[in-house]
């Protein structure tokens, strides 16, 4: 979702193209969709935007919309099994390795380890600053 | 106060707050620096961008849920509370009785930024600068023992082949910069030559976000 309506956000003309690579060299005069995808989802989920991402989201490179009138179809003629986790046919599909972003708990706890080990190869975490006199 | 780094200042106890704020407990001051608030409003009016215009109202509503959280005597905002003068006068009526709300009952304390360099109609002392005991708290860095904002410093941090940036505040044993606590609020990066002259060797980054994680500043 957060990466349709980036796309939906510069066509919108509210944030900048980025072109990777490039870096800042200094103060951003613009800010990441991502804070203007999580204000809209709290305060405006049904903003035209956020339509318009779920729309474009729907679609990305798998037609949902599609699959379900195939199954609408194929009613009767085929077990259709719910699942309460992924199945590893499906899992490529919800899983572009390395392109996916590990988002929630998880990329809390990578943050926590990183960190960690970053204050710990530094030495920095047995230092303690003290003030000075 | 469990939300946070705990770290010393010129021999205050200071805790960085996973939601951008400082705490320091002993003298219950909370501060807060660049809320730019009314910033959405700023940029219809000078560059016709017309981003969602909710900033303001979470920048507020998160605001008060520290406030509520730690019971301050002191609110310090530490410049830039405006994201220009006009700005404040954008405040519905909502928001305005939110920050009378949040002001009632204790000491407020605007600090003049760049961005609001004069008094604005809200209550409250506004102030170049405010010291307490050791530290001086004012918007821009310019000497030891001080508290400041400004600069939006934020983060990265690499997890493989991911790059994760978060606001964070910097300290070492002279300063501690804020991060920038407005919504729609952009950062420097801690590796920009400026701040890397400012910040000394050993300088500590704690991201904010969900909860604070502490790392050595990262310098590019």
């Amino acid at each position: 979702m957060k990466r349709s309506f980036r796309g939906c956000a510069v066509i919108a003309g509210l944030i900048e193209r980025n072109t990777p690579g490039q870096r800042k060299s200094g103060r951003q005069a613009t800010f990441s969709s991502d804070i203007l995808y999580d204000t809209l989802l709290k305060y405006d989920p049904e903003h035209v935007l956020m339509q318009i991402t779920r729309e474009e989201a729907r679609r990305g490179l798998v037609d949902f919309d599609r699959i379900e009138e195939m199954l609408a179809r194929c009613a009767g003629r085929l077990d259709h099994k719910e699942l309460d986790r992924l199945s590893p046919f499906a899992a490529p599909l919800f899983l572009e390795m390395g392109r996916v972003p590990v988002q929630g708990e998880a990329q809390e706890r990578l943050l926590a380890q990183e960190t960690a080990r970053l204050m710990e190869a530094s030495g920095l975490n047995k230092i303690v600053i003290a003030p000075v006199q | 106060m469990s939300d946070g780094h705990v770290f010393s200042l010129y021999g205050a106890e200071l805790t960085a707050r996973a939601s951008g704020v400082l705490w320091w407990a002993h003298r219950r001051i909370l501060c807060v620096s660049d809320l730019h608030l009314g910033k959405s409003d700023r940029m219809a009016r000078r560059s016709g961008v017309m981003a969602p215009p909710y900033d303001t109202a979470d920048t507020l509503y998160r605001l008060q849920r520290e406030i509520e959280a730690l019971a301050p005597q002191i609110v310090i905002c530490l410049g830039d509370s405006f994201d220009d003068l006009q700005a404040s006068g954008s405040l519905d009526s909502a928001q305005s009785a939110c920050l009378y709300r949040m002001q009632a009952g204790r000491q407020w304390i605007w600090i003049e930024g760049n961005h609001d360099p004069g008094p604005v109609e809200f209550s409250g002392a506004h102030l170049a600068e405010y010291r307490d005991g050791p530290l001086v708290f004012r918007h821009i860095a310019e000497a030891e023992a001080e508290v400041c904002g400004h600069y939006h410093p934020k983060a990265a941090v690499s997890l493989g082949r991911r790059h994760v940036t978060r606001p964070c505040f910097l300290y070492d044993q002279h300063r501690v910069i804020l991060p920038a606590f407005g919504t729609f609020t952009g950062g420097l990066r801690s590796d920009a030559a400026v701040l890397r002259d400012l910040m000394q060797p050993g300088a500590v980054a704690v991201l904010t976000g969900e909860t604070c994680h502490v790392l050595p500043m990262p310098r590019g």
